[in-house]
């Protein structure tokens, strides 16, 4: 009883510093642009340039929602997947991640805001750098985010393990497992209308962003193939286009094999990534194999028949303990 | 995939390989228009060197069973039929040299029976 109250008002003092800060920051910009409206140059001086004279503008209607919106989504948004990703060390970059750099936007939107007060008869170049705003503002970005890390819970949301399906492999035996994943269908069809509005780019406007955008849409295709081999080397996983991507775990580094549900979101989205604790190619949502190795980070691959692929890697890993 | 080399046995590597291919082939674990594991990351799994998996591949290309092409690795073209028999063929094969039995004399049989 004393426990769960202890660590229900720690999760309440947790919750309001993830999901409070955020708020309260972006209220901080709303009320200073209010408070401030009358005395404020329009349009606002919003970028400088390397010599810290001003060099861009932006009506003040566009940007308090801009940034108000983008430290609401960048703060809680970040705080909200932190529980989805399955690794703790991982999850605690995105949640420190979310915390800091929403606070930066928030002090940069005010000290934006600061610098333009009273600046109404100054000229674009003449409105200076806050540069003191920008130092905060970092500040904020590196307390922000440590914060946001310390206060990021244990993930509890485990990904689902399928099992494995045993497999025989006799001493001496080599049996070699290899499969594919087919991405989900929609990234063809964003790969394939890529290539259609850069085809029309190409011959109706302009040849160079046309040319760029079939290249990423080729780049994108080629990379959605993926193939696992698993054996008595361990496992390797080839993607990219001509398989240029290579991951491999040596079966002598291999701790824990298992089948799961993969959860994109978990792995901040599709493709080839890597967090802290974790490498991962995925291309769709659904069965993939994990590999735990004693060197290093763990390994997640999206493929089909995942249950069969583990069980072989685990028929061997056992076969050397023995 | 499922590819199994057998612990045993005299053959020589190479054969072994193109066995276990032929097999899941057979077994219908791959089909037509299928790829096989690039030579590289099979040599690698097998702890053998590249040329060892390259022979393999080419002889079962020469059986008609897989097509090679640069750059696109082995493509599986023949179906679990044409491996089967190729299968019952080398099993034969093995079973007569076995016993010292020459091919010529095999051969003999085989129009034999098939008269």
């Amino acid at each position: 009883m004393t426990s769960n109250t202890t660590s229900s008002s720690a999760g309440l003092a947790r919750r309001l510093v993830r999901q409070g800060l955020p708020v309260l920051a972006a209220a901080t910009v709303v009320v200073a642009a209010v408070a401030w409206s009358g005395d404020l140059r329009a349009p606002l001086v919003t970028h400088w340039a390397g010599d810290s004279a001003g060099d861009g503008t932006a009506p003040v209607l566009v940007f308090v929602p801009v940034m108000t919106l983008l430290v609401l989504v960048v703060g809680l948004l970040l705080q909200h997947m932190t529980d989805r990703v399955g690794h703790a060390a991982a999850a605690r970059t995105v949640g420190g991640l979310g915390l800091g750099m929403s606070l930066f936007v928030a002090a940069l939107a005010v000290a934006t805001l600061d610098a333009n007060r009273g600046a109404g008869d100054l000229a674009v170049g003449e409105v200076p750098l806050p540069l003191a705003g920008l130092l905060v503002a970092l500040g904020l970005l590196l307390v922000g985010g440590l914060v946001g890390a310390g206060m990021t819970p244990e993930p509890t949301h485990a990904p689902t393990l399928l099992g494995t399906t045993p497999t025989r492999v006799e001493p001496g035996e080599a049996v070699v497992w290899t499969g594919t994943a087919r991405p989900d269908g929609w990234m063809l069809v964003l790969a394939l209308g890529m290539v259609l509005v850069g085809v029309l780019l190409l011959v109706l406007v302009e040849p160079f962003p046309g040319l760029l955008l079939v290249g990423v849409a080729v780049l994108l295709a080629t990379t959605l193939r993926v193939r696992v081999l698993v054996g008595p080397g361990g496992i390797t996983v080839r993607t990219g286009p001509f398989g240029v991507v290579r991951l491999q775990v040596p079966l002598a580094r291999v701790t824990g094999v298992d089948a799961l549900e993969v959860d994109p979101m978990a792995y901040g989205g599709w493709g080839v990534r890597a967090l802290p604790g974790v490498r991962a190619v995925v291309v769709r949502a659904g069965e993939g194999i994990r590999v735990r190795r004693s060197d290093g980070p763990d390994l997640v691959v999206t493929v089909d028949d995942a249950r069969r692929g583990a069980g072989v890697l685990l028929a061997h890993r056992e076969l050397v303990e023995r | 995939m499922l590819l199994r080399l057998t612990p045993d046995d005299s053959a020589p590597l190479h054969e072994r390989i193109a066995s276990a291919v032929r097999a899941a082939i057979a077994a219908g674990e791959v089909g037509p228009g299928e790829r096989l594991p690039a030579t590289r990351d099979l040599a690698d799994q097998l702890d053998v060197n590249v040329n060892t998996v390259l022979r393999a591949y080419r002889d079962l290309r020469d059986e008609g069973l897989l097509e090679l092409r640069r750059g696109r690795g082995a493509t599986v073209v023949g179906d679990v039929d044409d491996a089967r028999l190729l299968g019952h063929v080398d099993r034969l094969l093995a079973e007569a040299a076995r016993m010292g039995l020459s091919t010529d004399h095999l051969l003999d049989l085989v129009r034999e029976r098939a008269r």
